[in-house]
């Protein structure tokens, strides 16, 4: 299976929300899979779909907000390692598209790539307590079976995934500190969960002018509008 | 898995079921959906009102930090919603085919549902999956 690279530039918070969503919608149908490094021109926040936006206000956050499609909780976007990953679903290597599969299915490649960074790191297990979550507010302070954490049980790695007919976006952020990440690292990184996805033949990419124009409009209909971000 | 498919609605291949009575189409997901999705913990429907489009989303639901897109079976106009499911989300484990019925649309073709899958070849379908 192939695979696209691209190591994006630095952009605001509801254009990089935008492009993750173009790229959902305008991935190939079979075949490819996108892997997307996505950078932030300032710190900023994502709330995830359902959180409600008032508390996480409550719970001091300041930064320049957006909210995702994906679920689970807000994430502090700085210095971790922000991912996008866009796969077709069910597909060799997505094969079953129930969301607990796909998540673990990321999960494990992640960890594989991280491994050697951190062999401490494995995945949470355990019961899934996803309503006993839905309080907290940061996503590093969430607990759920297919976190990635570090041997003393840190959190290291989240993912969130929306689902879309026969395609699937994972963004995940990666912790840089427990793992002695650096940003010229990234690409390196990314190779390496491509790689444990199982992808043999990956190509680097740029976001093209239709998906850049496309998630422009997304912004303005979605991702830059407090009727989105302050749904909830 | 047991597969249950009542025989007195149609069913697309993501899952959705919809049960037509004079032109207004009661639309809710299979208890195979519900057991695939895992822990439910949001839900989001249209208000009263919205149009909704074949084969495009009408809703979305969200387990294991997992938001999956709920797709309308036809084409129309919602006139009823099931906003008990918001607070009552277990409903839809307890009683996918009944109770948990999502939304019911004013079809603007009722014809489109021909093409949708009878309880015969979802339950194969679910066979095949397995």
């Amino acid at each position: 299976m192939t695979g696209r690279l691209i190591l994006d530039a630095s952009r605001p918070a509801p254009l990089n929300m935008a492009l993750d969503e173009t790229l959902l919608d305008r991935s190939p149908p079979h075949g490819t899979i996108t892997l997307r490094r996505t950078a932030w021109v300032t710190p900023a926040a994502t709330l995830g779909r359902f959180q409600r936006y008032t508390e996480f206000e409550i719970a001091g956050a300041t930064r320049p907000s957006v909210r995702r499609i994906t679920g689970g909780g807000a994430i502090l976007h700085h210095e971790e390692l922000t991912i996008a990953v866009v796969a077709p679903t069910p597909s060799p290597l997505f094969p079953v598209s129930k969301p607990i599969a796909l998540a673990n299915r990321i999960a494990d490649s992640v960890s594989g790539a991280l491994t050697d960074r951190l062999p401490s790191i494995h995945r949470r297990g355990g019961e899934s307590d996803e309503r006993g979550q839905v309080d907290v507010v940061d996503c590093f302070e969430r607990r759920s079976p297919f976190d990635l954490v570090c041997g003393d049980g840190t959190k290291a790695v989240g993912l969130a995934l929306h689902r879309r007919g026969d395609r699937v976006l994972v963004q995940g952020s990666i912790r840089r500190a427990p793992l002695g990440l650096e940003p010229d690292d990234d690409e390196a990184i990314l190779r390496l969960i491509a790689a444990a996805l199982g992808i043999d033949a990956l190509a680097e990419s740029q976001v093209t002018s239709a998906e850049l124009a496309r998630a422009e409009e997304l912004v303005k209909s979605r991702y830059g509008r407090d009727e989105w971000n302050r749904r909830r | 898995m047991s597969t249950n498919a009542p025989d007195d609605r149609r069913y697309t291949a993501s899952h959705e079921w919809a049960a037509e009575n004079d032109g207004v189409v009661t639309v809710g997901i299979t208890d195979f959906a519900v057991q695939e999705l895992g822990d439910l913990v949001f839900i989001d429907l249209p208000e009263v009102g919205a149009e909704v489009s074949i084969g495009e989303a009408f809703g979305e639901i969200e387990s294991v930090k997992a938001v999956s897109e709920l797709l309308s079976p036809c084409s129309g106009k919602v006139v009823e919603v099931n906003t008990e499911l918001e607070d009552a989300l277990d409903t839809l484990v307890e009683s996918a085919f009944e109770n948990g019925w999502m939304i019911k649309i004013a079809a603007s073709d009722v014809t489109q549902l021909e093409a949708l899958l009878p309880a015969d070849k979802y339950a194969k379908q679910l066979d095949d999956h397995e």
